[in-house]
């Protein structure tokens, strides 16, 4: 019995041992400690996955461009968290990546190792969630557009929400920001048959709505160019998309078109784009359009798809002017991104977690350089 | 075309009445042998079968509960008493299993499922499952319509002249669980006897769960409390029993449910507020009407009419109107009309015919207003061709046309059934061969932006052998059963639960299953013991075999290769002891087999010990129960928790 006692002391004596070294090194430096800390020095590209409803599977996998190789459910092996409930976007700012998760009511923020900062909630004064959606940021704020009609400002220093706003539409959904105003497409996407139509303008300066410009119904994606904003409406799904130029709160010009995602090379002002035809299972048309001009002629770069790819579902354009087109499979299953070169050949792919949304480069030096 | 359904539909109830009117007239001698005789050559399927004394044994509140005993069936459950629970056997989806409630089919034809936690086991006295067809003496055209059949037979007391039975009894546990249920029978002449249920329960379906973040072994987890899970329900049935004569019976039940439960949502990580309700009232009338007209010829009339109403509230979907508030509701109207004739000693036939016409009305998610008639007719023959062999075999026509706004549709299908069997002493093989459809559900066809009015029926075609053996050994009685079978599946349609009350559909292509059952029982009498254990061993693989997909030669989501449950009891006095176990092997929840997609394998244990006594004619009983003894944290569906360790107490009278 005594002898016992004494084998208890000795092991509580080296744990108190142990935690003195512990707590003698720096909490960041044991924090970083860990899987991510393996990927430090490697470049490549991040890919937000949105999972699928109901599973709890939205992920950041991480494709390292030096190895071929791909890492998926990245941000949750290298935080033992998952990231939640549907992610819908992801931005970069600074040296941190943004994401959504919708069904989280969570803004996720990871610095560009992929390890968790914080998790900011997107709930309303009632607990509920807001269903954050989008965001884009500037001047210190990301601004997240969010299911319930508001658009919700968050300090990228305190990653704490500062400020609500209504957008005076319904479920917002894309957003831009040009000339200090921020556009936000109401989509009223979850009122189905009555979809929204309006495109709220916010001066940031003040932080109140403009004024609200009409598009055609259910406007989902906006991105920006200089000054000049472009929001692809969806319409009820039957007819023809169309694409809206709006410029310093008027609508420049609207063209119907067949477009199912855009997005824009801002050295080159290009609006990159491609079409599902839902009839016909080879559809995809990755074409070019001049930012300038949405009525001229487009450039097709590729009119069908690619081997393997069976379900265009995102285009994303790099920073160093490559084309990512998410293929959500069967939108169940694993899906897979293929990168294009600007003139629309097909350089690479690989496969991902499950509906594969948004690719962001890690750090900004060019591919060369790894 | 809405007038004519329903002409056609009081035609053939006018007809029907003609037939029973005369039937009534005939004087007919005593046809109790020729019933004995058909049941002899008809019951030719294996049967599994939960007693009344396995339903004590397992002690649950609801049918959905009890059925994950059967062995062979796989019970979808979104957790604590008001989660919704659907059965699955041999690999086959939920929609494949026909289920009667007192030899008539619960149709649901806006899901195609039924869910078996608004059925509460205290009315039950057995449940018996058939793979193949079930075949009573004069089966529903519908039962034999399906890949396997469910039936819920409820309790018929046998009466002296005047003399009233009863049983009352009362039940608390754990997370504000309480039910109480009145079971009440009076013989009030020598030809009719009146029995009533009333059952009422209520949860607040508060449990704690741990919400793990992620699927790796070191992934953090957080202790949390199953919010908005709970469930109010009551349940009461009025059946007559009327005897014309000693050839022509009836039965009439009206019943009616309600039930107001909160869905708490699939979990999901780092938030969790869900104020989903769903409302849910249905009642029927049942009427069976039972004729022996000659020692040769048996009639029997099936009628129902069936309304159910079900409403579906969420106040945080941001649709612009508050919410969602989305309300249901289906009419049926069914006649069954089955003669059996026996044409030689050996030798019977069966025609029978079901009708039945069912709308759905759901204005702010199925706007084409849908409504089906159908027309299913079998002629089944019954042949003991040779000394310790009989064969059985059955031409099922189904006819269908559904009308929905802006066209119609209809269907026409023929399905053979043959089964061969084979007894000798206490031995028996039978084989069977079943090639049957399923009518795509109006969710699936009509849903807005997700139904599809062009879905294929899914087909299946099964084979399955079975043996079995019974054989006593001093005080122990043995019973065996090993069946084998294969299923085919085209054209399959799978639902991929989104929450609780809505499915994504998703056409699967082809699928192959092969499995296995293996059922032993055992019996031992040494008194003062009686004791009784039954285990049921199932191997089931059902792969995705088209080629084309994407998941080809994986496993289908929700199909576990290995289920085992075991129900054990033991009599001592006053005493019962019962004893429940379950292991579910690990299982997909997506159609891709990766490590993501793993729902774990677990194993859930529950006993429960009774005690009775008789004092001055009426029989007292407390039953103490405990339900997964081992508190292991388990998921069924994905990301919806199962009970932890739970504990309940019931006193009950039995008069």
């Amino acid at each position: 019995m005594k002898k016992r006692i004494f084998n208890l002391s000795k092991f509580l004596s080296l744990l108190l041992l142990v935690g003195v070294i512990i707590s003698c090194e720096d909490p960041e430096e044991k924090r970083e400690k860990g899987f991510a800390d393996n990927y430090e020095n490697v470049n490549g590209f991040y890919v937000m996955c949105e999972g699928l409803m109901g599973q709890n599977n939205s992920a950041i996998d991480f494709f390292c461009t030096g190895s071929n190789s791909i890492i998926t459910d990245y941000f949750s092996k290298a935080n033992n968290l998952g990231l939640g409930e549907t992610a819908n976007d992801m931005i970069k700012v600074g040296n941190t990546f943004w994401t959504v998760v919708t069904g989280s009511a969570a803004v996720t923020v990871m610095n560009s190792n992929g390890v968790l900062e914080k998790i900011i909630t997107i709930t309303n004064a009632q607990g509920v969630n807001r269903q954050p959606r989008h965001l884009v940021h500037k001047d210190g704020y990301v601004y997240v557009s969010c299911f319930d009609g508001n658009v919700v400002k968050i300090s990228t220093s305190s990653k704490k929400v500062v400020a609500t706003l209504s957008t005076q539409g319904r479920n917002p959904e894309g957003l831009a920001i040009a000339n200090n105003k921020l556009y936000v497409a109401n989509s009223g996407g979850l009122s189905y048959p009555n979809y929204d139509n309006s495109v709220s303008v916010i001066d940031l300066s003040t932080f109140s709505v403009d004024t609200l410009i009409s598009v055609r119904i259910n406007p989902t994606t906006v991105k920006s160019y200089g000054d000049n904003v472009y929001v692809l409406s969806m319409g009820d799904y039957s007819g023809l998309p169309m694409l809206a130029h709006i410029r310093n709160n008027e609508l420049v010009d609207s063209v119907y078109i067949k477009m199912t995602d855009f997005d824009i090379d801002q050295s080159l002002g290009l609006i990159y784009y491609f079409y599902v035809d839902y009839a016909d299972s080879k559809s995809f048309g990755l074409s070019t359009l001049e930012c300038s001009n949405i009525r001229s002629a487009s450039t097709l770069l590729m009119k069908d798809r690619p081997e393997g790819m069976l379900m265009p579902y995102h285009v994303n354009v790099m920073e160093d002017g490559l084309i990512a087109v998410t293929d959500a499979k069967n939108y169940t299953t694993s899906g897979e991104v293929f990168f294009f070169t600007s003139a629309g050949e097909k350089m690479f792919s690989f496969k991902t977690s499950v509906n594969p949304n948004k690719v962001i480069k890690k750090r900004s030096e060019s591919l060369a350089n790894n | 075309m809405k007038k004519q359904f329903i002409l056609l539909f009081v035609l053939i109830l006018g007809c029907t009445g003609v037939f029973a009117q005369d039937s009534l007239k005939t004087k007919t001698l005593d046809s109790v042998l020729v019933v004995s005789k058909q049941e002899d050559v008809q019951q030719r399927t294996s049967v599994s079968k939960l007693t009344a004394k396995d339903i004590q044994s397992i002690n649950v509140l609801s049918v959905g509960e009890a059925v994950k005993f059967l062995g062979g069936t796989m019970v979808k459950d979104y957790g604590g008493l008001g989660g919704v629970k659907t059965v699955s056997v041999r690999g086959l989806s939920a929609n494949h299993t026909a289920i009667l409630y007192d030899g008539v089919s619960l149709f649901d034809n806006q899901s195609g499922q039924v869910d078996l936690s608004k059925y509460s086991i205290s009315s039950v006295s057995n449940i018996l499952m058939a793979n193949g067809n079930f075949t009573p003496t004069l089966p529903t055209a519908t039962s034999l319509a399906s890949a396997s059949s469910l039936s819920i037979e409820t309790r018929k007391p046998s009466l002296g002249m005047l003399s009233t039975k009863g049983t009352f009894s009362i039940s608390y546990g754990s997370f504000n669980t309480a039910n109480s249920n009145l079971f009440l029978a009076h013989r009030f002449s020598s030809k009719d006897i009146l029995s009533t249920y009333l059952d009422m329960s209520n949860s607040d379906g508060r449990y704690p769960y741990v919400l793990k973040y992620g699927s790796g072994q070191n992934f953090q987890t957080e202790e949390l409390m199953r919010e908005n899970n709970d469930l109010f329900s009551t349940h009461a049935e009025l059946n007559w029993f009327h005897d014309f004569n000693k050839n022509n019976t009836l039965k009439l039940k009206a019943y009616y449910y309600y039930s107001n439960r909160g869905l708490p949502a699939s979990v999901t990580l780092y938030y969790q507020n869900s104020k989903q309700r769903l409302y849910n009232e249905n009642a029927f009338l049942q009427a069976t009407y039972t004729s022996y007209i000659s020692d040769k010829l048996i009639y029997k009339n099936n009628a129902k009419f069936d309304w159910n109403f079900t409403e579906y509230l969420d106040p945080h979907y941001f649709n612009g109107m508050g919410g969602v508030d989305d309300r249901y509701t289906q009419r049926l109207l069914y006649d069954n009309n089955a003669v059996s004739f026996q044409h030689k000693e050996n030798l019977f036939f069966t025609l029978t015919n079901d009708i039945y016409h069912t709308s759905l009305y759901a204005p702010t998610t199925i706007d084409a207003e849908p409504e089906r008639l159908a027309s299913l007719t079998a002629l089944v023959m019954d042949w003991n061709i040779a000394k310790h062999f009989y064969i059985s075999a059955n031409a099922l026509h189904s006819f269908y046309l559904d009308q929905y706004i802006g066209g119609d549709k209809s269907k026409n299908h023929f399905s053979p059934f043959v089964s061969l069997f084979y007894k000798r002493g206490n031995y028996t093989a039978s084989l069977f061969f079943k090639d049957i459809f399923r009518m795509p559900t109006f969710n699936e066809m009509y849903y807005r932006q997700m139904g599809d009015r062009n879905l294929k029926p899914e087909k299946t075609k099964q084979i399955s052998l079975t043996n079995t053996y019974e054989f006593s050994y001093r005080d122990f009685f043995f019973s065996t059963e090993l069946s084998l079978y294969h299923n085919d599946v085209k054209d399959k349609i799978v639902a991929i639960p989104r929450n609780v009350f809505l499915w994504s559909m998703l056409n699967y292509g082809m699928v192959e299953i092969y499995g296995m059952d293996l059922k032993c029982g055992v019996k031992a009498d040494f008194q003062p013991f009686v004791l009784s254990l039954k285990l049921n061993y199932s191997y089931q693989h059902a792969e995705d075999v088209e080629e084309s997909s994407l998941t080809y030669g994986q496993l289908l989501p929700y199909m576990p290769e290995n289920l085992v449950s075991a129900i054990f009891s033991m009599d001592y006095k006053n005493f019962n002891f019962g004893f429940t176990g379950m292991f579910v092997d690990k299982r997909y929840s997506l159609q891709e087999n990766t490590e993501q997609n793993i729902l774990k394998a677990y194993a859930d244990c529950g006993a429960n010990i009774s005690y009775s006594q008789m004092f001055k004619k009426i029989n007292y009983k407390f039953t103490l129960d405990i339900k997964n003894i081992f508190d292991v944290q388990y998921e069924v569906v994905r990301a919806y928790p199962m009970m932890g360790r739970n504990f309940s107490l019931k006193a009950e009278i039995n008069f």
